[in-house]
């Protein structure tokens, strides 16, 4: 094992790339201990590992028929088998002292400064500030990599794959609390230099916590097969300052209150369509694709589609509740005003055409 | 009495089979259905390999480049169900049909009928599991774990594999009914229970991890049946169900299921290793107890999968105390296998090279297992990398190896014909490099956070996955140069003598002629 | 377990001048009582882990659980109808009684010891023993290795008398 790292090891020296293979560098104090945890393990084994496979190898060396050894008769050894046993049993209860301890710190959660709640949707994290600094922020976290650099077509960024259009920002040296609940299927929230991955489960609540000690961007990814596009819903955490953090919130704020649709708004069609194109391509593309024609087999097209062009009851109803037993989840976390301009948007898009528009009052109703 | 009468001078009835591809359908002979258990297994894990060399070559660089991601998870789906189910278990089914009423002096398998039948429902359960992929819809992406509520949304192609699952389970089932009533009944006169050789041990305690588990996956699979179908809410909380439930399930098969993979391989190499040790296998009474305690433990440590759904802490310090456990056993078993080549005679035909890499690779996965029982680690851990080469360390170099241990240390028993001993070297030296190459950079992916089941990757783990699809190709290759040999020495090879392997001491070998006679054992040896 | 498997070899038992009885016993490796016990241990952790599901919640592993032990069962009392299976040869009285037990089935033989007739074949590559007189032929000894068929013809031969020189052999 220590000859395959140690390759490993000159290998990435004469490649010059940041090769990895050990853990990431750690940013808690939690992910510095199982680190630790790990490397004391490594040493047990490779103990065990030197005496185990000395003894075979020296009895494959020295006891071979080719240089005239005679087999002996032997086939019990009370002693020797009761040593074998007791042993590792030892050894097992050495090590279960330092694993206890390190599991109970990971699992401490209690006395949170900040508490974020983590949803996984598929294929996108959304994220809501409940208590702390912060609180009532909440927003979508979404691969931000161009389609293009997946598909070859352009150049891999450096962060590909590991890059989000918003990313979760906490202060340093605060205790942060993630509970994690899903809206479809089981996902997972797993960053590995803060030491936290939790599946994220849908219709519970669980929970972990981390205490960065070290500004940085931070970056993992869903970690339990949730469908097609499990492998690209990554997540970002950027641990700022504590001023950066106040700085941040106060704009988020801002931003959130710029946002908020006004209810008495009246909305034109072009309006809609304009808003629901980018709902579309927060929610709806990885599925039905930007085209409209989704992937015949698995996901329906929408462009001409007679259910969509049909009476837009249904396909709030639809938009609301999901459609059983299929991919299609429910989308009644979006605004009323979002699901109306979706709605909008996929009814005058790629040669769907009904000029009458579906209004955020009609959904409102549709609740 | 005229009845009885009648029969002199007469052939046996059964000395008439029927020719062709009749023979096989209606064959009820133990050795005629290994052969096919056998054959179909190998079928099954060239079809599973390929879909792993689908997998690694998407995995070669960054990006999308060979297929979707859809088809991807329909890969790595259908080369875990297929390898495990399809190629594996039907592997040491096979040896079981041949071995067990060889060793223990019997004539045939208890039930010969229900022999064949559970040979036969596995055809159709693989042309179901693969016909599936032709559904609308694609094939099912959810993981050989088929975790609820994502199996919830499958398209058809997750009903034709639960139905397959149900048959291959029926398979299982009746398979182990066979080898318990056979093991139990039908030893020679003086071969008690403690004079077994330790293969059939293995597979008694096998056959009673199945009937133990079965049900629990076909209970599992049909309420995932019935949440798709017709209402039921056993794994969907908006009614009242969990889906943490269908985990628990799952595992509590799941875990035993590793142990029901496993245990036949210790059962082949206690043989092997004594062979070409030409020294008893030491502590017999021990490996027969930690064989049955690895059993026993395999109920009690499901949860260790399930480490990230969020248990109370207690729970998982007492699953993580209870899998450290398992090391002692194990533990116990590779120093006996240790034991029995100190001061022995070894020599280093191909199935003792297959054995020692078994006992070396095995130990390693043990190695990454004891890494991984740590809680705090292993949720480090779970999902990635590092858990795909730990349990292709168990599953491949461990169970794997182990067959084609078996295969070659029985292949002139079985065929009368000696493989190539050159090439049959050549496969295993082959088989040794490109396995480590392809899984030992895993533990490095794994360890630097890669997530398993993602068809596409971060910049940071290139160069590992590289040379780990690049491993894989040469693996799958060597399998192919493995059905060379094996078809190479059973057109033209020469002819097996009497006493191949000179510490061989098993009934096979010492009460029966090279190659075994069609009905071998017709009235039981006496065993001293 | 030991004597479970001399219990295969025929032994002669009671002989006390007037007559004497052979008992030969199928090979069966397991005595009914352990039999049942291999039956329980499976069927108990099967039912105990389908109750512990059901328990749970997950009550659609218990009926599965109860089919496969229906079929386990099934499997265990085919093979213990047979495992009873026996020869008992006793000549008694001046009658040589033989009473073959076959899967709950028992069929009575009875001949005059003078008229007897012991009979080794070679059918189909293997040595059978019969026991005849006036046409009839009963076979004794199926249940035995062809070492201890041999044992059991010389033994019988013996305490016959003249039907040792019917042997042939």
């Amino acid at each position: 094992m220590l000859a395959g790292a140690g390759a490993a090891a000159l290998y990435a020296g004469a490649a010059g790339a940041a090769l990895e293979w050990n853990f990431q560098t750690p940013a808690t104090r939690t992910a510095a201990e199982v680190n630790d945890l790990h490397l004391l393990m490594m040493a047990i084994i490779f103990v065990i590992f030197v005496g185990v496979f000395g003894v075979m190898f020296y009895s494959i060396y020295a006891h071979r028929k080719s240089v005239g050894h005679k087999a002996e008769q032997f086939h019990e050894n009370t002693t020797v088998e009761v040593i074998w046993t007791v042993i590792p049993f030892l050894i097992l209860i050495a090590m279960a002292w330092p694993a206890t301890r390190a599991l109970l710190n990971i699992r401490d959660t209690a006395h949170p400064d900040i508490t974020i709640k983590a949803t996984g949707y598929q294929w996108k994290w959304g994220y809501d500030y409940l208590q702390g600094d912060g609180q009532g922020i909440s927003f979508y976290s979404s691969l931000s990599t161009p389609r293009a650099q997946i598909e070859g077509a352009e150049p891999k960024g450096p962060n590909y794959l590991l890059e989000v259009d918003n990313p979760v920002v906490v202060p340093v040296g605060k205790k942060v609390r993630v509970l994690t609940t899903a809206n479809d299927v089981i996902h997972a929230w797993y960053v590995p230099s803060l030491a936290v991955k939790q599946d994220a489960i849908p219709g519970f609540v669980r929970e972990t916590a981390f205490r960065a000690e070290k500004e940085g961007t931070f970056r993992g990814q869903c970690a339990e097969l949730c469908g097609k596009d499990h492998g690209f819903m990554p997540i970002v955490v950027e641990v700022v300052s504590e001023e950066k953090y106040a700085a941040w919130v106060a704009e988020q704020k801002k931003k959130m209150a710029a946002a908020a649709d006004d209810p008495n708004k009246q909305w034109s069609l072009p309006e809609l369509v304009a808003r629901g194109e980018k709902v579309f391509a927060a929610n709806c593309v990885a599925c039905h694709q930007a085209n409209g024609k989704g992937v015949p087999g698995a996901f329906p097209a929408l462009a001409g589609s007679a259910f969509v062009n049909g009476p837009h009851d249904a396909l709030l109803k639809l938009l609301l509740e999901g459609r059983k037993g299929t991919a299609m989840a429910s989308f009644k976390q979006l605004t009323d005003t979002e699901l109306a301009a979706v709605a909008d948007y996929i009814r005058n898009s790629w040669g769907n055409a009904n000029p009458e528009p579906v209004l955020p009052a009609q959904v409102k109703a549709a609740r | 009495m005229s009845a009885v009468l009648d029969q002199h001078g007469h052939e046996h009835a059964h000395d008439h089979h029927p020719s062709g591809l009749m023979r096989w359908v209606t064959t009820t002979n133990h050795k005629d259905i290994g052969t096919m258990y056998l054959w179909f297994s190998f079928a099954m894990f060239i079809v599973g390999g390929v879909m792993a060399l689908v997998i690694r070559a998407e995995l070669f660089q960054p990006g999308l480049q060979v297929v979707n991601p859809e088809f991807f998870n329909a890969m790595t789906t259908y080369h875990g169900l297929i390898m495990v189910f399809g190629a594996i278990m039907p592997a040491f089914v096979g040896f079981a049909n041949w071995q067990i009423p060889m060793m223990i002096g019997a004539p045939d398998m208890a039930f010969p009928r229900m022999n064949n039948w559970s040979f036969w429902l596995l055809p159709p359960a693989a042309t179901l599991l693969i016909a599936s992929f032709f559904m609308p819809g694609g094939g099912a992406g959810v993981g050989w774990t088929m975790y609820a509520p994502l199996t919830v949304q499958q398209g058809p192609a997750m009903d034709l594999m639960i139905f397959a699952v149900h048959i291959l389970g029926m398979s299982s089932i009746m398979g182990s009914i066979n080898i318990i009533t056979t093991l139990l009944n039908m030893r020679a006169p003086g071969m008690t229970l403690m004079k077994m050789p330790l293969f059939c041990w293995t597979w008694l305690i096998t056959a009673y991890l199945l009937i133990a588990v079965m049900p629990v996956l076909a209970g599992a699979v049909t309420m995932t049946l019935t949440d798709r179908h017709f209402g039921t809410t056993f794994f969907n909380a908006a009614g009242g169900g969990d889906p943490v439930l269908y985990q628990h399930i799952f595992w509590f098969f799941g875990h035993p299921e590793v142990y029901i993979i496993a245990i036949p391989a210790f059962g082949v190499i206690s043989q092997v290793i004594p062979a070409f040790s030409r020294k008893p296998l030491f502590g017999y009474t021990s490996m027969v107890y930690a064989t049955a305690s690895i059993a026993i433990l395999s109920f009690i440590v499901w949860a260790h999968h399930m480490y990230t759904v969020g248990m109370p802490t207690v729970g998982q310090l007492y699953f993580m105390y209870a899998t450290m456990l398992i090391a002692i056993p194990t533990g116990v078993k590779v120093f006996n296998w240790l034991a029995t080549m100190w001061k022995g005679s070894i020599t280093f035909e191909t199935p003792m090279l297959f054995a020692l890499g078994f006992l070396f690779l095995f130990t390693m996965g043990g190695f990454s297992g004891l890494v991984l029982s740590l809680t705090a680690v292993d949720v480090q851990l779970h999902d990635t990398y590092y858990v795909v080469a730990h349990f292709h360390y168990v599953m491949v170099a461990g169970a794997l190896f182990a067959a084609f241990a078996g295969v070659y240390y029985w292949f002139p028993k079985w065929t009368g014909k000696m493989y190539d001993e050159k090439l049959g070297k050549l496969h295993f030296w082959l088989s040794l490099i490109f396995f480590n190459v392809t899984f030992f950079v895993q533990h490095f992916l794994g360890l630097a956070g890669m997530p398993r089941r993602i068809p596409d990757y971060a910049l940071q783990f290139t160069e590992f996955n590289m040379i780990s699809s690049i491993g894989a190709f040469g693996f799958g290759l060597s399998q192919v140069f493995f059905f060379y040999v094996i078809v190479k020495a059973i057109r033209s090879g020469e002819k097996a003598p009497e006493h191949p392997w000179e510490g061989a001491d098993t009934l096979e070998w010492t009460h029966l002629p090279t190659p075994a006679p069609y009905h071998s054992f017709e009235t039981p040896p006496v065993v001293k | 377990m030991q004597q479970e498997a001399e219990a295969n070899l025929p032994r002669v038992e009671a002989d006390d001048g007037h007559g004497f009885s052979v008992t030969v016993r199928r090979n069966c490796s397991i005595s009914p009582r352990n039999a049942c016990l291999a039956f329980a241990a499976a069927a108990v952790v099967s039912f105990a882990i389908g109750v512990g599901f059901a328990a749970a919640g997950a009550w659609l592993v218990l009926p599965f659980a109860g089919i496969e032990i229906a079929a386990l069962a099934a499997a265990f009392f085919f093979h213990a109808r047979h495992a009873g299976d026996c020869e008992s040869i006793a000549v008694r009285d001046g009658r040589l009684r033989i009473e073959v037990r076959r899967g709950g089935a028992c069929e009575v033989h009875e001949f005059h010891p003078a008229w007897a007739r012991l009979a080794l074949r070679r059918c189909g590559g293997e040595l059978r023993l019969f026991v005849g007189a006036h046409g009839r032929d009963v076979e004794v000894g199926r249940h035995l290795t062809v070492p201890a068929r041999g044992a059991l013809a010389r033994e019988l031969g013996a305490r016959l008398g003249s039907g040792w020189r019917g042997l042939g052999i």
